[in-house]
């Protein structure tokens, strides 16, 4: 194979989250698709891997429309395929015959944050589409409120904010107990 | 009875913020400064950006783009305070509203969010290293310019000290974040980052103008000043404000757009502009890693010493990056051989991938460049899009108030495509051996069409 596309920093981080993906879903199950990718480099931006990508919070949570242009270019290129048996419905995501090539072009830095992009692949795959939209809108929601009030938010703002992203998708409940979760969890540091 | 002023100007923040300076700008004629801003204007680290080209070896196509990020700069700051100033004039009252909701900007909101939007027009791209975009992607290994630029404003020891003592203690930080946007950004501060920054901003206004104004096209010419005219604040639900277009000025915004579009086409993305970006970047690759691997190393360097170095190089002939630099120096370049259409998709990508392969086998003593340019021309929301994900509504006020999304009352946006892509393959052929760039070139085509591409 030989690549067409650049091959830039982040095509190499996402073909090396695909590959990552593909492992853990060989042992644990779960699959990469167009929500999980977008969320697991979510949180490799949060947890300060560095990358051009630029997140808004749109319907299914903090989203990044260059990350969508990147899988096509990918996938065109043979790094990723998507292995869905129906792909209109969702996207499965698998490493593709250049895959290695690309990573090769820039192993000396995935080697730096190899130990990040396993962890939270690790953590995030296993996870449906909507909890991974629940987790991931609100950490922006408390990373906004952190920035507006000059220190760290009470747990209602945050939640309220949620609110104005999400509307009633989902519960009260289910919102608090998993704020409380990720915060045990010291996500919001 | 009365009516509610809405009108606001911001006093000065101190009297070292009133605009005593000016300097002449090729596009936008005076542009006024304060104190404050000349000491960070002549700050060694934003003053190396008068020896950083606007365009990189753009003026190997057209010999005038020779301008500079400096200028470029100063016109983003000064396209930026105007926008900011029609809006504080006619919807100052909810804009200071809003700014208040931010803990740094509670006392004195307009006058601060001011000078916040100035320097962020200032600043924004005060990390880029020698060649602007060009080599950007070898210089700046992972976060690019970007990624730099909030370095070089929010630490100490580059811009941060220097804004903190020019304005007030946190100013830097505050900065920062209205660079960065997203999650980190107050929401209430990203009517202030789209004047920088969004679908009709301060940026694309400034070098649209500036770059057809030094490469001597019209093709990045609207009516800038119309535009600034018709812009206008919108509360979306839950309170949020956002910025929007009065109905009148619908037909200069088309125009920003389609200008976008025939620059991206005709300049930024010129064939011979953009094989000399891919000898920058084989160039500095070559060089290796450590010359610039860290900030010292590239603040330290700009075009003037980059290039005085590259004709040395090339003076010392083939082999390595000097053979990357004797062709810089020498305009001596590769030629295209393929070219998709300029709204490639996928498949086209995937055809122009297969061809590159075939090129290889039949013509195994040429050497072949692949390249895919790809730039989004606008992101707005048009009738016909069942996905609203990643897309911008924005708000067109008709003079009732009532209000419409843009894309879905200008017929001319439908038109445009949302995305520049072109994939083209470069092929070493001598100029004076015309026969083999025909034969390669007619193998090409025949090859793509078999393959099942489009040219």
């Amino acid at each position: 194979m030989s690549l067409f596309l650049s091959g830039t920093w982040e095509h190499a981080l996402l073909a090396q989250v695909v590959k990552e993906a593909a492992d853990v879903a060989q042992r644990d199950g779960g699959y990469l698709g167009r929500t999980a990718i977008q969320k697991i480099v979510y949180f490799l931006q949060v947890l300060d891997v560095p990358m051009r990508y630029r997140f808004e919070v749109f319907h299914y949570g903090p989203f990044c429309n260059t990350i969508l242009g990147d899988t096509e270019w990918l996938m065109a290129d043979e790094v990723i395929a998507d292995s869905s048996p129906n792909p209109d419905k969702y996207s499965k995501f698998t490493p593709g015959p250049a895959c290695e090539e690309l990573i090769a072009k820039h192993a000396a830095m995935l080697e730096r944050y190899e130990g990040t992009v396993k962890s939270t692949v690790k953590a995030l795959l296993p996870l449906q589409p909507d909890h991974l939209e629940l987790i991931a809108t609100l950490d922006y929601a408390f990373r906004e409120m952190k920035a507006t009030l000059g220190k760290e938010p009470p747990k209602q703002k945050v939640l309220a904010r949620f609110r104005e992203f999400k509307g009633a998708k989902f519960n009260d409940k289910e919102i608090a107990d998993t704020y409380d979760r990720l915060k045990a969890a010291g996500l919001f540091g | 009875m009365k009516a509610t002023s809405s009108f606001r100007q911001p006093e000065y923040l101190t009297n070292n913020d009133v605009p005593h300076h000016r300097i002449r700008c090729p596009v936008h004629g005076f542009i006024r400064y304060s104190e404050n801003e000349r000491k960070i204007i002549d700050h060694w680290i934003f003053r190396r950006l008068r020896h950083i080209r606007q365009l990189a070896l753009t003026d190997l196509v057209y010999p005038g783009a020779t301008h500079t990020r400096f200028e470029h700069c100063l016109g983003v700051m000064e396209l930026a305070s105007r926008a900011f100033d029609q809006l504080a004039a006619t919807r100052g009252a909810l804009l200071e509203w809003n700014l208040k909701k931010v803990a740094e900007l509670n006392q004195e909101p307009l006058a601060i969010a001011r000078q916040l939007v100035r320097l962020a027009g200032l600043l924004h791209d005060v990390g880029h290293a020698c060649f602007s975009h060009a080599a950007e992607t070898v210089i700046h290994e992972g976060g690019g310019h970007e990624s730099f630029t909030f370095k070089l404003v929010e630490e100490k020891e580059f811009l941060g000290n220097e804004l903190d003592k020019a304005y007030f203690a946190g100013f830097s930080g505050l900065l920062g974040k209205l660079l960065r946007g997203g999650a980190v950004m107050p929401p209430q501060l990203k009517v202030l980052k789209d004047l920088v920054s969004g679908e009709m901003d301060a940026d694309r206004s400034d070098y649209l103008q500036r770059d057809s104004h030094h490469c001597g096209v019209e093709y990045g010419r609207f009516d800038h000043r119309r535009m600034v005219q018709c812009l206008d604040l919108h509360e979306a639900d839950g309170g949020a404000l956002e910025i929007a277009l009065h109905r009148d000025g619908i037909h200069t915004f088309e125009a920003l757009i389609l200008a976008r579009y025939q620059m991206n086409t005709q300049v930024y993305y010129h064939r011979i502009r953009r094989i000399y970006d891919y000898y920058l970047c084989q160039y500095f690759a070559e060089k290796g890693r450590e010359a610039f691997d860290s900030a010292d190393k590239i603040l330290n360097q700009t075009d003037i010493q980059a290039m005085a170095t590259i004709l040395q190089e090339a003076e010392k002939g083939q082999g390595g990056h000097g053979k990357w630099a004797a062709r810089i120096r020498d305009r001596n370049h590769h030629r295209v051989v393929h070219e998709t259409g300029e709204d490639a998709n996928a498949m086209d990508l995937k055809h122009s991938g297969k061809l590159l392969e075939k090129l290889r086998e039949n013509f195994p003593e040429v050497d072949f460049i692949p390249d895919v340019a790809s730039q989004s021309i606008h992101r707005l929301l048009l009738p016909e899009d069942t996905e609203a994900t990643g897309l911008v509504a924005l708000p067109l006020i008709e003079s009732s108030g009532e209000s419409h999304y843009l894309g879905s009352r200008s017929h001319i946006l439908r038109r445009i495509p949302r995305r520049f892509q072109v994939a083209r393959i470069f092929s070493d052929i001598a100029r004076d051996n015309a026969e083999l760039l025909r034969t390669i070139r007619s193998f090409a085509l025949d090859e793509y069409r078999k393959l099942g591409g489009q040219s």
